[in-house]
């Protein structure tokens, strides 16, 4: 079985067993890694097929010198960036944030929405992609620095710049949002 | 900052979505594509195969043919043969040397290519003289008796003629039929004035379903969709004459100092109409430079290959009526114009603004979410 951080010595199954493994693996993360490029989870779904079909395709190219986890997330990550760069994604469909925002919300939902960290999450999602990926790979998905540099296929002082900037940017959001939040 | 965000995981994860999102039927889906894609490859694997070997017998078959030919040939001094004549009597040799008429057609690339050389090359205020120096001279002049544009002369040409025959057919009804056909790539209208410089065009022409006319003059220019027609709603996108003034000089060098002032839904306009006239270098310095909010840069927006740009037709229906949208500030630099895309889309689309800096209005990278 195939495990995150682990090298992968080998793949004694089919090719089709080890697409099965990496979907039970990395199927509901990587969906959820779709939908913070996307934010719509038709695209996502669209997307984390896409992936797959192309983790499958290109099985034999895995090297060792990453793990399978950074491995399937570059793939993922260029996937992504390719689809909100499309015509699809950037002329034609609105996001589940873009309806969020037009509807007008009751008390009680504006209530939740004040809830701080739920606060926080959509202000990460609204950072511009850059600096997104690198919060959501560092905080959320447990990456090392030099796991993300070899994903974003980037140099280590560049991620950390980014994250850098990314938590500054974020701050700054947080600060316009008027919240009194705990640094 | 740092605690916080490393404590949340799990508060981001349940904010993206409290269930599993992904499913056992999305898992199966795949696997099912992935079989069905790997069967056709071994198909594709077999195909040359199967050809070879067809195309050895087709060989072989070919020369038994022309032996019996040739010894059918050798026949024909012999009298009489009743089953010869049969055969002659049941073919049509009028049938059989009919000439079909087989059309060649053109591809949506040339046509678009015609289309930008014309919207590019042919301008207001040009004389006569110069349009024929670049056009040629194969053009018909059209009644132009019922002009309610105040040309006193028309001129109309056909490019892309797939029949010799249809070069001048041409009139003051657009040949939609031939054109939606790609039997007539394009049709290119021109009205003169008394001082016989060009006071509007016309370009028809096809892409995809639709039947496309883009109009230029003196109060703008507008794009809309003449076929297939549509009852429910017209679709359109005009500049206002002020609008095509700025457009134009800010095509001259992109300099944003032309956009000082100008409010963002005329500036989400030219963006728009860049897109239409395929000048991606004017769309992406329409985008914001703002800092934190460059998501590619030039380099890469240039690598974005065609096939990713979108077509007329959906620029049109994704914008369509963003002029008659209303602008929403939304905090201290931004900014989302919400307009009605289509009476029958579930919700209003919204395109997003930022200013910039220098005060000046750009448009959000991924402006529509």
């Amino acid at each position: 079985m195939v495990k995150g951080n682990t090298v992968v010595k080998e793949y004694p199954k089919s090719e089709i067993d080890q697409l099965s493994d990496l979907m039970d693996e990395y199927g509901e993360e990587i969906k959820r890694l779709a939908y913070t490029y996307t934010k719509n989870w038709q695209q996502a779904e669209d997307i984390t097929q896409e992936i797959f079909i192309s983790a499958f395709n290109h099985l034999n190219d895995f090297r060792e010198q990453s793990t399978i986890k950074t491995w399937i997330y570059r793939i993922a990550i260029n996937k992504c960036k390719d689809y909100v760069r499309s015509w699809h994604y950037t002329k034609t469909l609105l996001t589940n944030t873009f309806y969020q925002k037009s509807n007008s919300l009751s008390p009680e939902e504006e209530y939740l929405e004040s809830e701080q960290k739920e606060q926080i999450s959509k202000l990460i999602l609204q950072l511009p992609i850059k600096y997104r990926e690198v919060i959501i790979l560092y905080y959320f998905k447990e990456f090392s620095l030099e796991e993300i540099a070899v994903a974003l296929d980037s140099n280590l002082n560049t991620v950390k710049s980014r994250l850098r900037r990314a938590k500054k940017n974020l701050e700054t959001k947080m600060d316009g949002e008027g919240g009194d939040y705990i640094g | 900052m740092d605690k916080m965000l490393k404590e949340m995981k799990d508060d981001f994860e349940n904010y993206l979505n409290e269930d599993k999102v992904f499913t056992e039927q999305e898992k199966r889906k795949i696997m099912n594509q992935v079989r069905y894609s790997s069967a056709e490859n071994k198909k594709q694997m077999y195909f040359p195969k199967v050809i070879s070997s067809i195309t050895l017998v087709s060989l072989c078959a070919l020369i038994v043919f022309l032996v019996l030919n040739f010894t059918d040939a050798g026949e024909k001094s012999q009298p009489a043969d009743l089953h010869k004549e049969k055969t002659v009597v049941k073919k049509d040799p009028v049938k059989k040397e009919d000439p079909v008429k087989t059309l060649p057609k053109y591809s949506d690339k040339e046509i678009s290519d015609k289309v930008n050389f014309l919207q590019s090359n042919i301008v207001m205020g040009m004389t006569e003289k110069e349009v024929i120096a670049i056009l040629g001279n194969e053009y018909k002049e059209i009644d132009n008796s019922d002009s309610e544009s105040g040309s006193v002369k028309q001129i109309g040409y056909n490019f892309l003629v797939s029949d010799p025959a249809d070069q001048l057919k041409i009139s003051h009804e657009i040949a939609v039929e031939s054109i939606h056909n790609r039997e007539i790539g394009v049709q290119f209208y021109i009205g003169f004035s008394d001082q016989s410089e060009v006071l509007w065009t016309t370009i028809n022409f096809a892409e995809g379903d639709s039947v496309l006319m883009v109009s230029k003059g003196m109060n703008g220019r507008g794009i809309e969709k003449i076929y297939p027609d549509s009852n429910s709603e017209v679709i359109r996108f005009t500049l206002t004459s002020e609008e095509e003034i700025i457009y134009q000089k800010f095509l001259q060098d992109l300099d944003e100092k032309h956009l000082k002032d100008v409010n963002p839904i005329s500036i989400a306009k030219l963006y728009v109409q860049a897109q239409l006239d395929k000048r991606y270098d004017a769309v992406y310095a329409l985008l914001t430079d703002r800092e934190g909010y460059v998501q590619w840069t030039k380099e890469e927006d240039e690598k974005i290959p065609e096939t990713d740009r979108g077509t007329i037709m959906q620029t049109l229906i994704t914008f369509n009526n963003i002029d008659t949208g209303s602008f929403i500030p939304d905090g201290d630099y931004g900014g989302y114009i919400e307009y009605e895309a289509s009476k029958d889309a579930d919700a209003k689309s919204g395109f997003k603004m930022i200013k910039d800096e220098d005060g000046i209005w750009n448009v959000a990278f991924m402006p529509i979410q």
